[in-house]
């Protein structure tokens, strides 16, 4: 780092090009609603193998992570850039609220397999982390635009 | 006081606008950065080895759609000097408000 010498005006100024070109991020990171119901069918994919035996949770793992992957590649190839659920800023609590409501739900997701429940309650439990995860994926987004002066 | 020091590796305005992006995207690509900073391909070609060289960001090649592209990524190093950067501008901005109410 060295020192520059810059008057307060061209400061302003640059402060008001990093407020552009952070609108333009806002711009151009407007999420389709399928993009958000993909994320939620990874989530509830992980949730619901957990309330099968180890074949089919396999099977479920295999399958949210090569739609994990069609996300990665179209946020790539839509956007130009990917951004990370962990992200620092405004949008961590949420990652992290989202986080813990799908640890709860892993945890009751094998507690219910353990005492060896109908299937449709496991099912059931997914459902419910679709919804969460969709709810989750929507505010973030929301959020992170609003940072980024949207 | 506290002096105020601004990094001379961010003073260019389309590398204050990459680091922007940088900043608050995981990876970018060069034709996103391209786009948004309105430079030539050579231009910013520029910027972005001096910010390599810098150490403030880290470049990768990938395939998509059958094409190799490049990638862009800040380093922690650059996040901290971006961070620092912005801080120094916020400070100058204050002083001279400051000094504008002291009038």
């Amino acid at each position: 780092m060295t020192r520059e010498t810059m008057s307060p005006a061209e400061a302003r100024a640059a402060l008001d090009s990093i407020g552009a070109t952070r609108a333009q991020i806002a711009a151009v990171s407007l999420c389709p609603p399928w993009r958000h119901a993909a994320f939620g069918a990874v989530m509830s994919l992980l949730i619901l193998g957990l309330g099968f035996p180890l074949a089919v949770q396999v099977a479920c793992l295999c399958l949210a992570m090569g739609l994990m992957v069609v996300i990665v590649v179209h946020d790539r190839r839509r956007y130009g850039m990917f951004i990370n659920g962990y992200r620092r800023g405004a949008t961590r609590p949420i990652t992290a609220a989202l986080l813990v409501a799908m640890m709860a739900l892993i945890v009751v997701q094998i507690r219910l397999r353990e005492q060896g429940v109908e299937s449709w309650v496991p099912v059931a439990v997914a459902s419910v982390a679709f919804v969460v995860a969709v709810a989750g994926s929507v505010w973030w987004a929301r959020v992170f635009r609003r940072e980024m002066g949207a | 006081m506290t002096p105020i020091i601004l990094d001379s590796q961010l003073h260019a305005p389309a590398r204050l606008q990459i680091a922007t992006v940088l900043a608050n995207v995981n990876t970018a690509e060069f034709a996103k950065l391209r786009e948004i900073t309105g430079v030539s391909d050579s231009v910013l070609s520029k910027h972005l080895s001096a910010l390599v060289e810098a150490g403030y960001v880290s470049l990768s090649k990938s395939a998509l759609d059958g094409r190799q592209r490049t990638w862009a990524s800040f380093t922690r190093a650059g996040r901290k000097a971006f961070a620092a950067h912005m801080r120094a501008l916020q400070a100058l901005v204050a002083s001279a408000e400051q000094a504008i109410a002291a009038e």
